[in-house]
């Protein structure tokens, strides 16, 4: 199946994703496009993370919570590898 | 929201009751950047400080109210401050160890793991020698912390019932 579901934790997201909501996301697409919601692991822990791409290269991307100010993200850990991306965010309830 | 919507998330909420969903974190690192081993240290020390406990309970060997109430607060306790050392733990390594701090000290990953492990095993059974283990991991991974922070540690008795150690930065 293409499709995987996430229960998103965790308040980086927010307003669009709030804690508790859950997400449905395509993991055949290998294109990422900046506005996108991504699901990756956590380049130093392996966490399973959810935000989205502000910018996106060739074979990376840079991600960033949309409630920056409460958000670990790219700006800290840097930008992450598109490959290790395991899908896009097609649908959040 | 729109029905649809509404009837899948109730879906996805029972699917979830009945077998965990994987977990997707927007993970809110503020940073505060406030980050100490000492609550797990804490929480290690009380949870062989329980296994003490609960041993001497079995010696006196009574079974009555008073006795069974003891034991049950005991237990609870015990469980409680060994999910709070898991927890404690979980955070240093999620939130705080960067992998400039794994690639110097390679053991790391392993210490951790080995030690949310003891901190089950230490939940799941009465053995001091699991607890024991479990509060000497952590004060491995405490001496790890604060070396990340070029700050020097020292090990001393702690002023706990439990007659055992406690790693305190040197400042």
């Amino acid at each position: 199946m293409p499709l995987m579901v996430f229960k998103v934790r965790d308040r980086s997201m927010e307003p669009g994703l709030r804690e508790g909501d859950f997400i449905v996301v395509y993991t055949w697409g290998r294109k990422f496009r900046r506005g996108d919601i991504v699901v990756f692991p956590h380049p130093g822990t392996g966490m399973r993370m959810v935000k989205r791409v502000t910018r996106s290269g060739r074979d990376s991307c840079f991600v960033v919570g949309d409630n920056s100010r409460l958000s670990e993200d790219s700006r800290k850990f840097g930008d992450i590898r598109a490959g290790s991306i395991v899908g896009k965010v097609i649908l959040h309830v | 929201m729109h029905i649809a919507k509404k009837a899948l998330r109730r879906i996805f909420e029972v699917t979830d009751s009945l077998r965990p969903l994987g977990v997707a974190h927007a993970h809110c690192d503020i940073p505060c950047g406030i980050y100490d081993p000492h609550a797990a240290q804490v929480a290690a020390h009380t949870v062989i400080r329980m296994d003490g406990l609960i041993a001497d309970l079995v010696k006196v060997g009574k079974a009555d109210a008073d006795a069974q109430n003891k034991m049950a607060r005991y237990v609870a306790v015990k469980e409680q401050h060994a999910e709070l050392c898991k927890h404690e733990i979980r955070v240093l390594w999620a939130d705080y160890f960067k992998p400039e701090h794994v690639q110097a000290n390679p053991e790391l990953h392993g210490l951790v793991w080995d030690t949310l492990k003891l901190a089950s095993k230490a939940k799941q059974g009465t053995s001091m020698e699991d607890a024991k283990a479990l509060l000497g991991n952590v004060e491995k991974i405490a001496e790890i912390f604060w070396k990340t922070k070029n700050v020097q540690t020292k090990r001393v008795k702690a002023f706990y019932p439990t007659g055992e150690e406690i790693v305190y930065p040197k400042v």
